[in-house]
């Protein structure tokens, strides 16, 4: 969710949004009627416990090398949290048999069975659709557009590496290029 | 039937509608004009309908709509229900991260040497 879209803008959202969402499905002023009361109840059993598992495994992943440094308060703190969160759900939400604990992984193939089902659809889908024609080559006006912006970013690659500034906006660069081109349409740019 | 092994359709069949209610949203949020979904829509719906017509069937005398909360229901049940597992998997994982060294890389080295 946090990934969606323009993220830098969107992903700031995605966090409230979850908690809204969660609490709406938690908290009812009137009760809630069957089936939706079960769901409900397993929500409630299962929320305390993955709440702090999910801070446990969130200060593990801040603490791990997996970015060559390593943070060991957090990382410690992280596993002791984790450990937490196995005594809580094994006191408060644990099923009491074998049998309740295996019997809900009968959802597994339930859930996988349409991805599967989606993804042969969509497969057929791609294949049914004709084949577009091949793209028209690139008109001169054109080809002068894309040496352009090769020949500017090699050459701020190149400043980069020498030391010098270049002072384009992306804006200004686009205006400045396409006035060019319109100057040499027809002919070959002069900074290829 | 007896009542674990309905149990355990049930949820077999809850698993299939939650799923393919989640795809059906998902076509639907993300279409576009160049998407193509009919045939995929189509073929997940089919597969929900079936779902929660044998839900329906298991439940008794029930209306679709009521079939639809159930299976729903037990879809999403279950789904919390599995969380143990997948954590157990992804303790695993998070055990390799936490104790894992990392090979040194050549070219962090060359950045330290300038």
């Amino acid at each position: 969710m946090g990934r969606m879209g323009p993220s830098f803008s969107r992903s700031k959202f995605s966090f409230p949004l979850i908690l809204l969402g969660f609490l709406l499905m938690v908290v009812h002023s009137s009760p809630v009627p069957s089936p939706e009361s079960i769901f409900l109840t397993t929500l409630r059993n299962t929320a305390i416990w993955t709440f702090i598992a999910s801070l446990g495994i969130t200060l593990v992943l801040i603490g791990a090398p997996t970015y060559y440094r390593i943070r060991p308060m957090q990382l410690i703190s992280g596993w002791m949290i984790i450990g937490i969160a196995w005594m809580l759900y094994l006191d408060y939400s644990a099923p009491l048999t074998w049998l309740e604990f295996f019997v809900p992984l009968a959802i597994v193939p339930g859930i996988l069975l349409p991805i599967v089902i989606f993804a042969y659809a969509v497969q057929f889908a791609e294949r049914s659709m004709p084949i577009l024609e091949e793209a028209p080559e690139l008109n001169q006006k054109e080809r002068d557009f894309v040496t352009s912006i090769i020949s500017r970013n090699l050459r701020r690659s190149e400043a980069a590496t020498s030391g010098e500034q270049i002072n384009d906006r992306p804006g200004e660069m686009l205006s400045k290029s396409s006035s060019r081109i319109d100057r040499n349409s027809g002919g070959e740019s002069n900074e290829s | 039937m007896s009542p674990e092994l309905t149990e355990i359709v049930l949820l077999l069949f809850g698993g299939i509608a939650i799923s393919s209610f989640w795809l059906l949203i998902n076509l639907v949020v993300t279409y576009h004009p160049y998407h193509n979904p009919a045939v995929p829509f189509f073929s997940v719906f089919i597969s929900g309908a079936i779902a929660i017509f044998i839900t329906a069937e298991l439940s008794g005398n029930i209306s679709t709509i009521e079939a639809t909360r159930i299976a729903l229901t037990n879809g999403g049940s279950g789904l919390l229900q599995i969380l143990p597992f997948a954590y157990v998997v992804f303790l695993f994982f998070l055990l390799k991260a936490s104790f894992r060294r990392r090979p040194q890389d050549p070219l962090l080295a060359l950045l330290d040497e300038e």
